[in-house]
């Protein structure tokens, strides 16, 4: 070995320990804790504890269905066919992910809830005493559910249709199959890997879900709730076996749904070109399209101008009236003159940048780790330890991190962080690693390792080859994936609210505090605000 | 008088896989092509050149200095990779302008080496909107502008039109020479390596086998390996060999155009005559089995004439297999 090598293994093990402690660490104590415990027993008795152990699976199989559903023809439509104000409506379709999963939720209450905007609507035009429903249970988090998550399964569907030979549907046709018959057994198995991807992706996001249930659960109970419920009641223990339970299930579909995912080969295998939009030629099919996609654009879009429209109203102005009779920018004035208001913002800004500046570095060096041809004992241990964080809902790691750094034992690498500023960042930063890291180190494959020789050859030494060619052509996926978790950060809203101290309140969290004194106002202004910046930072990431 | 000098290079991969030792001493401003197919370590050897593997045992040296630990940086060796590598992010100029990052005013220097190649005024082109052949001149400037001592090329021709290599290859020979710079170059085609090397180094498992001229690596090859890797052969064993006059345990090789049709020596009958404007290339099927090509007159003999082939110069080898 020489020293090179050495210095590389030496730092592969330092990044692999240090990744092991902020990542796989708590998740084991946690299941050492649950396993200790006699909180199993609790939990194995409790009737309640399973019902909301299933309604976390089922609400997720549904998310699946609808949101694939919406996604999968809304993919078609748009990949396929032309028709007018195709490309207009195509970029309005990924507006719900603008919307942080908190921000959405409230932006739905002030929509479709008992007082919302439609609810009043529907009264006032039927002259009814009492708001015609409730926005609550199974169907009220499925609906915001398919609202967020449909865009998974048209953005997957999507690339995996670009990605189709066009000869290839040909030569179905030509081998006499009809529409259907090429769809059913040419397009779709073609498009396995694709839909799996999407549905893996939305399981996990409705199965890690919290704000959707929480707002709008009442009585209904889905695991993350639970696991909350029980934290915020004190009984950590409780916690923690509900907390295991509910990564159990994650790691389980995790692994089932990869088994249906198939193989990319059959896909890389053509390298043709991609079917031809066909244009939709009939007047009256034209305009049907084209009505139909202003109604979904604006169905779309009605979240967000709901939240701007209530951000405008002042305090206590409005009460029955179906439309605020007053508008002002008064709310955003107080957000920002009052320094206890504007505190949220600039802790959730801080802690995001940093969380994100600090996984960021951490992907870096992995990438340049993992590069470097290591010893084959450090390469995948490093590539899954960033990727687990995905892998588990955001409650499992807030629960997770709580009880391992709720105890001082320096000698086990615990310390009291519990009720101090530095564990939500360290929290965020755990959540964000799979998204920089995926990104960056894919970003690094992407570089011919001969572009790094060459500048060697040219006379760079390392850290000059590292800045003046390996940074440059790695800053498209850096911007992506700091962006990613820039915004996942800035939004954060299941985290936050296990590991939140007065000191380091975000965002979200003074949402929900402005919601319960009724300032509704003031709620969805902050929401505007982080929709805003959401939208320009993942605006700038995109850029190339 | 030595200007290069490689002495007992040696590089293990796996258990099996070893380069070398590789022993070569190569002139001032001299062309040195590697010859071999794929796997003979060829790519290895240019890379052990550049820094970028590091010899278990052996020395480079350069001018007498031995530079086999320098790390690439360091070596002033310049490389045009066989994708050329140029730097997406950056453009024309500023690639050619990459290795010259200590001079103040670099401008100058990038000029002469685009006219170089024949590619002045080409500064600010984005390096995606080159055609292939200008690419590989960029790579080329870009290699040459820092003033290296000796000049790597991995392939250089193998990324370009089948049309274009031959001229290319041409030019890429007369811009050395005209530049004086010591030169190394890897590929696995005969032609090129005739082409553009002055001295051509045969490698195979690792090993070099012989290093010549084409004129006496065509003529006097040292081992049966260089005598059918470079240029066609009929490998003739056994009966066939002796009535050529092989001595016994000897295998015998024949070049094409070395066989002539006349009324002695090995018997046999024409399969298949191939023609290629000049001359033809005759299949012929002798009595003991053995398939032999005859390079001749188009209108030497016809398919199924019976024919005696007598071999004009023969080079025996002792059989190895």
């Amino acid at each position: 070995m020489t020293a090179r090598e050495r210095g590389r293994a030496l730092a592969a093990a330092a990044l692999t320990l240090l990744l092991a402690w902020l990542v796989l660490y708590p998740i084991l104590l946690v299941g050492v804790d649950a396993a200790r415990g006699d909180a199993i027993g609790a939990f194995a008795r409790r009737p309640g504890e399973w019902q909301a152990l299933w309604a976390s699976v089922w609400i997720s199989l549904a998310s699946v269905a609808l949101a694939a559903a919406i996604g999968i023809p809304l993919a078609f439509l748009f990949e396929w066919l032309e028709f007018p104000g195709r490309k207009t409506l195509g970029s309005l379709i990924a507006l719900p992910a603008v919307l942080p999963p908190f921000v959405g939720v409230i932006a739905f209450l002030f929509l479709y809830g008992e007082s919302g905007f439609v609810a009043r609507a529907v009264q006032r035009l039927l002259g009814l005493t009492t708001p015609p429903w409730r926005l609550q249970g199974a169907g009220a988090i499925l609906l915001v559910h398919a609202y967020s998550m449909y865009v998974y399964f048209y953005l997957f569907t999507r690339a995996g249709l670009a990605k189709l030979d066009a000869s290839m549907l040909e030569a179905a046709q030509a081998l006499g199959a009809g529409p259907w018959a090429t769809l059913r057994r040419v397009i779709l198995p073609l498009l396995r890997p694709s839909l799996a991807g999407a549905a893996l992706l939305v399981f996990m996001t409705a199965l890690g879900s919290f704000s959707a249930p929480y707002v709008f659960g009442g009585g209904f109970r889905v695991m993350t709730t639970q696991i909350v419920a029980s934290k915020l009641n004190g009984e950590l223990a409780l916690a923690t076996v509900e907390t295991v339970a509910l990564a159990l299930v994650a790691i389980v579909a995790l692994a089932l749904i990869r088994r249906t995912e198939g193989s990319d080969v059959l896909v890389a295998l053509g390298k043709g070109t991609a079917p031809r939009r066909r244009e939709l030629r009939r007047p009256a099919t034209r305009a049907l399209a084209t009505v139909a996609g202003w109604l979904f654009a604006i169905v779309l879009l009605l979240p967000h101008l709901t939240l701007i429209l209530v951000s405008l109203v002042p305090y206590g102005t409005w009460t029955t009236e179906t439309l605020p009779p007053h508008v002002s920018l008064v709310n955003y004035q107080r957000l920002l003159a009052e320094p206890e208001r504007l505190a949220p913002l600039l802790n959730s800004v801080w802690m995001a940048a940093a969380s994100t500046a600090v996984a960021i570095a951490v992907a870096l060096a992995a990438g340049a780790l993992v590069r470097r041809r290591l010893p084959w004992p450090w390469r995948s241990p490093i590539e899954t330890l960033i990727a687990l964080p995905w892998a588990l809902p955001g409650t499992v790691f807030a629960i997770a991190l709580a009880a391992t750094f709720g105890v001082h034992q320096p000698l086990a690498l615990r310390w009291v962080l519990v009720g101090t500023v530095v564990l939500l960042p360290l929290a965020y930063l755990v959540r964000n690693l799979p998204l920089t890291g995926r990104a960056i180190l894919a970003g690094f494959r992407q570089i011919d390792p001969a572009l790094e020789e060459a500048a060697a050859s040219l006379g760079a030494r390392r850290w000059a080859t590292f800045r003046r060619v390996t940074l440059p052509l790695l800053k498209p996926a850096l911007m992506a994936g700091g962006s990613l978790a820039f915004v996942a950060a800035l939004g954060d809203f299941v985290t936050s609210i296990v590991l939140y101290t007065y000191d380091n309140r975000p965002i979200s969290i003074e949402i929900m505090s402005s919601l319960r004194v009724n300032e509704i106002g003031v709620a969805a202004a902050f929401g505007v605000i982080l929709m805003l910046v959401s939208a320009a930072v993942l605006g700038v990431g995109a850029r190339r | 008088m030595t200007f290069l000098a490689l002495a007992g290079v040696t590089k293990q991969w796996a258990h099996e896989v070893t380069v070398g030792p590789v022993t070569l001493d190569i002139a001032r401003g001299e062309i040195v092509a590697l010859l071999g197919p794929s796997g003979s370590g060829k790519t290895t050897l240019l890379r052990l050149l550049a820094g970028f593997e590091a010899p278990d045992a052996g020395t480079i040296r350069v001018e007498g200095e031995e530079v086999t630990r320098l790390p690439p940086a360091r070596r002033r060796f310049g490389m045009v990779f066989q994708h050329y590598a140029l730097f997406p992010h950056l453009d024309v100029g500023e690639n050619v302008a990459f290795g010259l990052h200590d001079l103040a005013d670099p401008d100058a220097k990038v000029r002469d080496a685009l006219a170089l190649v024949d590619l002045a005024g080409f500064e600010r082109r984005r390096v995606q909107e080159l055609s292939g052949g200008q690419q590989q001149r960029v790579a080329l400037a870009r290699a040459l502008a820092p003033e290296p001592r000796v000049l790597l090329l991995d392939e250089p021709l193998s990324n370009l039109d089948p049309t274009l290599r031959e001229r290319t290859r041409r030019e890429l020979r007369a811009l050395i020479k005209r530049v004086g710079i010591t030169t190394l170059f890897v590929t696995h085609e005969q032609d090129e390596a005739f082409d553009l090397g002055d001295r051509i180094a045969v490698l195979s498992r690792g090993r070099v086998e012989q290093v010549g001229t084409a004129d006496a690596l065509y003529e006097q090859p040292a081992t049966l390996f260089v005598a059918t890797f470079v240029g066609r052969a009929n490998v003739l064993r056994g009966a066939a060999a002796r009535a050529l006059g092989a001595a016994n345990g000897h295998v015998a090789v024949v070049r094409p155009e070395r066989l002539r049709f006349g009324g002695r020596g090995v018997a046999g009958v024409v399969k298949e005559r191939r023609y290629t404007g000049a001359a033809a290339f005759f299949q012929v099927e002798a009595e003991g089995g053995e398939r032999l090509e005859v390079l001749a007159a188009p209108d030497a003999a016809r398919v199924g004439d019976r024919v005696q082939l007598e071999a004009v110069k023969v080079l025996t080898f002792a059989d190895q297999s």
